[in-house]
């Protein structure tokens, strides 16, 4: 199998050769999962901000050590994780309390479905009450659609313990979304009578 | 049977597919609410929209990201402070010194003795340079009472003294010009305060500090030469300049750092921090002196790190390990 030639490698490389825009076209194609990702974690946008400047900072100084022994997005996201551990860890692992979105700085998918705007922030509001380590596995997975080897790879986790708590983490959802569930399981119940 | 998967990771199978398969439908009811529970979890996950950085955080990210990487390519060519110490006598010393200080602190009224410290650590910094101490000590002391279920009175007086003075030999030798074998220099604890030592005190011993950060400017030859020190065990130190302990301090590093100990003589007042610190993607150990002068000038920092990848674990894990290890110490002599 040849494949196709890693578009990341390639930029590292021409970074590391010196090429003046290859880091920002690194940045550009991330950016927005990384921040996704913090935002997911922190539930605060100026956090999440923050935490991601964090990681292409980190990506920026420390490019020249990756290996490439795992996938660029794997390391990436792994700085992105800890980058919000560590936020957290000052603020005594307290996630903030999200704003409601409405107030938040105009996000341009926020628009698109009024329903799915209504009940967002309870979602978010429920992801930032997972403790840190489940919150990670479940964004990970179900956000950013990381198949689970992955996800144990970028947290360095054995697959054992991710499936757990992406288990425990869902569970503690599903308690604190109940409401949303059961609307939701009336509304398909509805769509098949 | 071992093979058999754990229930949760079975759900979690059932639920990474489609509705209503064959092996679903021999579940209980009980299993099969669990795996529609996960599988509408995920979905209410999965529908929502990835949040979208506006225009003005895009440019305000690439304007940070960019002053970063100028700040690097300016600060690159900067060496750094190139004293190379030799105190692969010394630590050993320091090290048993502190683990010293571990059974002797516990023994003494670490409150009092920690306001003292605080005090004195704050007074006599120079300025811009209380920071790192006062956030050490202040957070250290409420957690003292947790560490006092060990050693005796005996053994904590004993041992502060040999503490207090191995950490003061273990800085007189920084110019000793031909150390001896560690073991002649280091005072050794009994058999009864090795079992007392918490975590921190036998990772001292075990796992003293090896190398530097990577990123100080070293060349690749210098580097090479420490890895292999690093890899045979050799205990090394680099002098790290004020200001870049302020930028790891400032940055997310030094997530973990306890007051250890502190030691004085006739002219120095030296305060030996230790803890893990998170600096770029990996965790090291970490042991920091720094050394007061009666002018009140902070002279001296120094501090070692062990090589990446010497904490397993995930940063939580690590960190909740590092939270339990930091107990707050102090040594006086007076």
């Amino acid at each position: 199998m040849t494949g196709r030639p890693d578009p990341d490698a390639e930029l590292i490389a021409r970074h590391l050769a010196g090429d003046p825009d290859a880091f920002d076209r690194l940045l550009a194609a991330h950016q927005e999962r990384v921040f996704a990702v913090c935002l997911r974690i922190l539930g605060d946008r100026e956090k999440a901000l923050d935490a991601a400047q964090e990681t292409f900072i980190t990506v920026l100084r420390k490019v020249d050590t990756f290996q490439g022994r795992s996938a660029f997005t794997t390391w990436l996201y792994r700085i992105a994780v800890n980058a919000c551990y560590d936020l957290l860890r000052k603020e005594g692992r307290r996630p903030t309390a999200p704003l409601p979105e409405a107030l938040q700085p105009a996000d341009p998918a926020a628009l698109r479905e009024l329903e799915a705007a209504e009940v967002r922030p309870a979602i978010q509001r429920a992801l930032a009450g997972l403790p840190a380590e489940h919150a990670a596995v479940v964004i990970l997975s179900d956000l950013q659609d990381l198949p689970l080897h992955e996800v144990a790879e970028t947290l360095q986790l054995p697959l054992g313990t991710v499936k757990s708590r992406l288990f425990r983490g869902r569970k503690r959802l599903a308690k604190n979304l109940q409401n949303l569930l059961d609307g939701a399981g009336r509304q398909k119940d509805e769509a098949n009578a | 049977m071992p093979d058999q998967p754990h229930p949760s990771e079975y759900i979690l199978d059932l639920a990474a597919g489609p509705p209503g398969g064959p092996e679903e439908a021999r579940l209980s009811e009980q299993e099969r609410a669990e795996v529609e529970e996960q599988r509408a979890v995920r979905q209410m996950l999965s529908s929502l929209p990835d949040p979208q950085l506006t225009p003005e955080e895009e440019r305000d990210l690439r304007r940070a990201v960019h002053a970063a990487a100028a700040e690097s390519a300016r600060a690159a060519p900067a060496p750094p402070a190139r004293r190379r110490l030799r105190w692969s006598r010394a630590w050993p010393a320091l090290a048993a010194a502190a683990s010293l200080a571990v059974v002797a602190a516990v023994a003494l009224n670490l409150r009092d003795l920690g306001d003292t410290v605080a005090e004195r650590a704050t007074v006599t910094a120079a300025p811009g340079t209380t920071a790192a101490v006062t956030q050490a000590t202040t957070t250290a002391a409420p957690a003292a009472t947790t560490t006092m279920a060990f050693a005796d009175d005996d053994m904590a007086t004993d041992s502060s003294e040999t503490a207090a003075g191995g950490i003061t030999e273990a800085m007189a030798e920084e110019s000793a010009p031909a150390p001896a074998p560690a073991s002649t220099a280091a005072p050794s604890a009994g058999p009864e305060s090795a079992e007392a030592q918490p975590a921190l005190s036998r990772s001292l011993e075990e796992g003293l500090p090896r190398l530097w950060k990577g990123d100080d400017g070293y060349s690749e030859e210098e580097l090479a030469v420490r890895a292999r020190e690093a890899a045979a065990g050799q205990p090394d130190v680099f002098p790290l300049p004020y200001s870049e302990l302020g930028e790891y301090a400032a940055g997310a590093g030094l997530a973990c750092w306890d007051h250890f100990a502190t030691g004085t003589d006739d002219d120095r007042t030296m305060v030996l921090f230790a803890g893990r610190a998170w600096i770029g993607e990996y965790w090291y150990e970490a042991y920091l002196v720094e050394t007061y002068y009666p002018d009140g000038g902070l002279r001296e920092i120094f501090v070692a790190f062990t090589p990446p990848g010497a904490l397993a674990g995930t940063a939580t894990e690590n960190n909740a390990a590092a939270t339990d290890m930091c107990a707050p110490l102090y040594i006086t002599e007076h």
